[in-house]
């Protein structure tokens, strides 16, 4: 049993860091053919890719698992007895180490974003007893001007009545609907996944990745908020406040650190050229789809034989 | 000082900005809700309040009568302030996220370009 469990998670773990150096590698290549598609469906598409390399590997993993899958999906090959097998590892501390690797993993995600939940559980309690609720956002009481949208599962909209003396009821609408957008499409959950999809990754690459989904969930909420208004004005609704919160920030040394200056840039560029962000058609998801599996069949076989190869090999170093 | 104030901690501060030089008895009476809390608890709430500096309080006769030294006005404004800063070091992008994110080398120059962007667009006839 120790050994089955550690055989498995090593090889998921394993699989999962080879399959993300494999999509690190090849992200740069197709980046921007997320930023050319409808940004609705791009998010998606993204958080699509970057679930590849956890779930193909336990995908993966599972199926090599599964013995009487040898003839059919793996080669025909012997060790000895030439029954079915699965490839287990035989020493203790080596299967041990797997379990421990994974468990590791698994409580490290979960206190990380368990003190994230807590902390915003926390503000939101606060925030609860301190503001006022009006017609689909809560109203904060505060000369700073500020709109925010707090929590994962049920975000709500907070708006500041700073904010609110500033901007016109054309602005509030455009804002409502976008923050809205989030709300429906879950924005704040997607971008966690992101998160814990990617922590193979280098830490800037995770950057990067997580800018562009956070840019890809910002264009698609200005696209669902540009369905009730013109595009044009939401993205006047952008920079005006946009101008605004740079106004009332000139004190802080950094604005913003952790998204590069375009980001404003380009959801504006992409509201003024709104046609020409398309939708990919249904036989094109299709054919995503049918590549995908084909990829994960023709993969077992070399991956079975691979992990074999690993695992031999560990065993004699650790021997 | 600290913004990470406990739910009794503020529903105590609420009772206090609405009436000022309450004793612990009259606080617990004043807060409302489905289960008041112990007069020990509401003690206990007033102290870590008083360590924090967000009351003060006069000894009158055997017991203490507490005032706010903090407005619920800048309170928020301090939570506000708090909320800006972790939009802007990102340590909290997946569960709070800005409406817009202003970068820090977007300047009035870049932000005129963009208006000047948008009102080419609506001359062009894009709208």
């Amino acid at each position: 049993m120790l050994s089955l469990a550690g055989s498995f998670s090593l090889v998921w773990l394993l699989i999962w860091l080879v399959l993300s150096c494999f999509f690190g590698l090849a992200y740069p290549l197709i980046r921007n053919y997320f930023r050319r598609i409808h940004p609705g469906q791009g998010s998606a598409l993204l958080l699509y890719f970057w679930s590849g390399p956890a779930l193909l590997s336990l995908v993966t993993t599972v199926l090599l698992f599964i013995a009487p899958l040898e003839g059919l999906a793996v080669s025909d090959h012997c060790h000895g007895d030439c029954g079915d097998h699965v490839p287990l590892i035989n020493s203790p501390w080596l299967a041990g180490a797997g379990i421990c690797l994974l468990f590791a993993l698994v409580a490290g995600l979960a206190v990380h974003f368990s003190l994230s939940l807590s902390r915003g559980i926390k503000m939101r309690r606060q925030l609860k007893l301190l503001t006022t609720q009006d017609q689909g956002f809560q109203r904060v009481n505060s000369a700073v001007a500020a709109v925010f949208t707090l929590g994962w599962w049920q975000p709500e909209v907070y708006v500041s009545t700073a904010l609110l003396s500033h901007c016109q009821q054309q602005d509030l609408s455009v804002i409502l609907a976008h923050e809205k957008a989030h709300l429906t499409r879950r924005d704040n959950l997607a971008l966690l996944l992101v998160k814990v999809f990617t922590f193979m990754l280098p830490r800037r690459l995770q950057q990067d990745v997580l800018a562009d989904m956070h840019l890809l969930c910002e264009q698609a909420c200005d696209f669902a908020s540009a369905k009730r208004h013109k595009p044009v004005q939401v993205a006047e609704t952008l920079v005006r406040i946009g101008r605004l919160l740079k106004s009332q920030h000139t004190g802080h040394a950094a604005v913003t650190t952790h998204f590069d200056g375009s980001d404003l840039e380009l959801r504006v560029q992409a509201l003024l050229d709104i046609s020409q962000r398309k939708r990919l058609a249904g036989w094109q998801l299709g054919f995503l789809l049918g590549l995908t599996l084909i990829l994960l069949y023709c993969a077992l076989s070399p991956l079975h034989h691979g992990v074999e190869w690993l695992i031999e090999l560990l065993e004699t170093y650790g021997s | 000082m600290p913004t990470n104030l406990g739910e009794l901690e503020l529903q105590v501060m609420q009772v206090l900005w609405q009436e000022s030089h309450l004793d612990a008895k009259k606080i617990r009476e004043s807060l409302q809700g489905v289960r008041v809390p112990s007069l020990s608890t509401v003690q206990s709430a007033l102290e870590r309040l008083h360590r924090k500096d967000y009351v003060a309080r006069l000894k009158q006769g055997h017991a203490f009568t507490y005032h706010a030294t903090v407005s619920r006005g800048n309170l928020l404004g301090r939570m506000m302030g708090e909320v800006i800063q972790l939009l802007h070091d990102g340590q909290m992008e997946t569960i709070l996220s800005s409406f817009v994110q202003v970068a820090s080398d977007m300047d009035d120059v870049s932000l005129d370009r963009l208006e000047q962007l948008i009102q080419r667009h609506k001359h062009q006839g894009g709208e």
